[in-house]
């Protein structure tokens, strides 16, 4: 009976939240405020599939999303991305019955890494996806290990771990679990092999600290690897990228799906990975994963398109605080051709209030944009004196670098001078202030 | 003249970009006509500490931490040697915790410090003290501005390099933060110190170049240092002051 009130109040919240437009944690909260017990008296559907890592957990969930709907599944999945155990509360209780039954085949969880563990004490995932532990928001998170350490709570013996494989922290939480199954990247056309960040953070093995080795890098310390010292390398893989071709911005699965990109950048390559396993292990068959999620445009925003005076330009958006993420986009930048500019705005690190932390934009790779086909660099917003102090580091010649703090300012300068290309390289908490300022697509 | 600097653990103790606090410096000293060479390793075998006339070491995991304490103990007696000859080093994050007399891990294991101050820290896994900080010193008129991110408490410091407006001290409730014994800096505060605060760069400079007569620091304008100290600290009182 106290189930039935509390999911009952929670539906109520989550209607009214709806109508007034307030975020999707608030029910869930006071679900959990009124019955802390209550995720344990759902019955919940025999596909839990969850998602967790420093990057892409987001676009993978709602290419999962996308993938099972396309085939016939219903999804009860937190789109909204509140993604720690209110957020999840409000999600299960909103679209399970008053008698406490899920009526969705599957259950698809995006989860925060550092608080899955509370969120999978009430239930376990049957299936979880970890897509990589980054160097990300290290103002809350401090370091990777520390966020493993965090995640190795919220795993229990009866789920099974689906891991990238080429990343080795997340592989390591493969150890000793025999049922594990894992993703990766073969030896690609665009391998390298060295690593091309600022820093690596694959030098020592997670496990034994000995010195690791790489066969080829695919970015950063995502690669092939091995330890010279216990052994420890990357796992085979079950799903796996066999061939890419970024001019043709097609992928190959398996040896035998191939996928149209909309986007060729090496991070949408990876989630569409990981969506393809997730969906396996669901029981859909590869060609009608392929088929679903060729071409697939993430209705997130993650990506935009505008217009500003003669240029038409890309908004990148990557996360503050998390260089991978920066990297990727500049790399993709880099692996364009057309003649193009790049601004890259820092005004807000955090929603809250000023941080003088900006040890990040060291961890950045800024050398990606030293290519002849990048034309100009503007920088603007409250940081831009740490942006052109970190870009004066760089071997870019310093009459492309200009630096306008104002926002506004140097949209009416870009604006006024050139035709083109345009990327914008900024985050979630700062794209709206250019996206405001153009002509969105 | 020609200053050594040694960027001790770069790949191990790297966590919050610190090797931008030898690039600063290098290009400061290079300006004020100082040539710089620069030794970058992971271990302090394979040669004599005091060849250096700077010695730096950043911030790592707890494992690497753990490492480093390690490797570092070999060479106790030459590190606390070059100290009291007068060395200039700086120790930022939770490596300058390997200078004190112990260091207790969450789980109860003990690594040895090298003892240059009788000092011991705590390190949990469980709780750790992040925020943005704003500190005063005694011997540079100006404040410092940084960040601290640690998972650890110092206990026993009673002359603190520091005194905190904004931010974590040493441990919990106490105001005084980091250490100074001779020319040897250590402090909590992460990252690249010396490119957040020009002012103690310059205050390094001048102890590297305090030997040489011939040497007197000329005054360079850099305009994105000194736009980002002084957006970051006007933020940082408003901060405080709301
Ligand atoms: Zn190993």
């Amino acid at each position: 009976m106290r189930a039935f009130f509390v999911i009952l109040i929670c539906k109520l919240l989550k209607f009214i939240g709806g109508v007034i437009g307030r975020g999707s944690s608030l029910p869930g909260q006071i679900a959990l405020k009124l019955y802390p017990g209550i995720l344990g008296k759902i019955k919940l559907p025999s596909y839990i599939i969850a998602v967790t890592g420093s990057n892409g957990k987001t676009s993978t969930v709602e290419m999962i999303a996308h993938i099972l709907q396309n085939n016939g599944k219903t999804v009860a999945w937190n789109r909204e991305g509140s993604n720690q155990i209110e957020g999840v509360t409000t999600l299960i209780l909103s679209s399970c019955t008053l008698g406490g039954r899920m009526k969705s085949d599957i259950l698809l969880i995006e989860s925060d890494e550092r608080y899955a563990r509370y969120t999978f004490s009430y239930f376990h995932p049957t299936h979880y996806v970890m897509t990589n532990l980054y160097r990300d928001q290290l103002t809350r998170n401090g370091h990777p290990q520390w966020v493993y350490e965090a995640l190795s709570h919220s795993i229990h013996n009866d789920t099974q771990l689906i891991l990238n494989a080429d990343d080795p922290l997340i592989s390591k939480f493969g150890q000793g679990r025999e049922d594990t199954l894992y993703f990766g990247l073969d030896k690609l056309k665009t391998s390298i092999n060295y690593n091309d960040g600022v820093y690596d953070d694959g030098i020592y093995c997670p496990l034994c600290f000995g010195k690791m080795e790489y066969d080829y890098y695919h970015y950063n310390h995502i690669g092939s690897y091995h330890c010279t010292a216990c052994g420890f390398h990357r796992h085979d893989t079950s799903f796996t990228v066999t061939d890419a071709d970024m001019e043709k911005k097609i992928i190959q699965i398996d040896g035998k799906y191939t996928i149209p990109l909309a986007f060729t950048g090496m991070y949408n390559i990876y989630n569409i990975l990981a969506a393809y396993s997730a969906c396996r292990v669901a029981g859909i068959s590869g060609d009608k994963i392929a088929d679903s999620i060729g071409n697939y445009m993430l209705k997130n925003g993650r990506i935009v398109g505008f217009n500003l005076g003669d240029h038409e330009g890309v908004m990148l958006t990557s996360k503050h605080e998390n260089s991978v993420s920066y990297d990727q986009s500049l790399k993709y930048i880099r692996s364009t051709k057309d003649r193009c500019s790049v601004i890259v705005i820092v005004d807000a690190v955090s929603r809250k209030y000023f941080t003088g932390e900006t040890s990040w934009l060291w961890d950045i790779n800024f050398d990606h944009l030293d290519c002849p086909h990048v034309e100009n660099i503007y920088l603007s917003g409250t940081y831009v004196n740490d942006l052109a102090l970190r870009f004066s580091f760089t071997d870019i010649p310093s009459e492309k670098i200009k630096p306008i703090a104002d926002i506004q300012q140097c949209v009416d300068y870009i604006k006024s001078s050139g035709n083109e290309k345009l990327y914008c390289v900024t985050c979630f908490s700062d794209k709206d202030k250019l996206l405001s300022r153009v002509e969105t697509l | 003249m020609k200053v050594k600097i040694l960027h001790l653990y770069n790949n191990l103790m790297n966590l919050y970009g610190e090797y931008a606090n030898i690039s600063i410096l290098c290009r400061h000293l290079s300006e004020q006509g100082v040539e710089c060479e620069i030794i970058k390793s992971d271990s302090c075998e394979g040669f004599e500490l005091s060849d250096f006339d700077f010695i730096y070491v950043g911030s790592g995991t707890e494992a690497a931490q753990e490492r480093a304490a390690a490797d570092l103990i070999r060479k106790k007696d030459e590190l606390l040697s070059c100290a009291a000859a007068g060395t200039v080093m700086l120790f930022t994050g939770n490596s300058f915790e390997l200078l004190g007399s112990k260091i207790t891990e969450d789980d109860g294991k003990v690594l040895e410090g090298i003892g240059l101050k009788d000092f011991e820290t705590k390190v949990s896994y469980k709780k750790r003290y992040t925020g943005d900080c704003v500190c005063s010193c005694k011997f540079i008129e100006k404040p410092f501005v940084g960040f601290i991110n640690k998972g650890s408490q110092t206990f026993g410091i009673t002359e603190p390099l520091f005194q905190m407006q904004m931010g974590e001290g040493n441990s919990e409730g106490d105001k005084g933060e980091g250490f100074r014994q001779y020319n040897v800096f250590g402090t909590h505060l992460i990252g690249p110190i010396l490119v957040k605060n020009p002012h103690f760069t310059k205050y390094i400079i001048e102890l590297l170049t305090k030997g040489d007569k011939h040497f007197s620091y000329t005054d360079k304008f850099s305009p994105y240092e000194q736009g980002s100290y002084e957006i970051t600290l006007r933020e940082l009182n408003k901060r405080m002051n709301t």
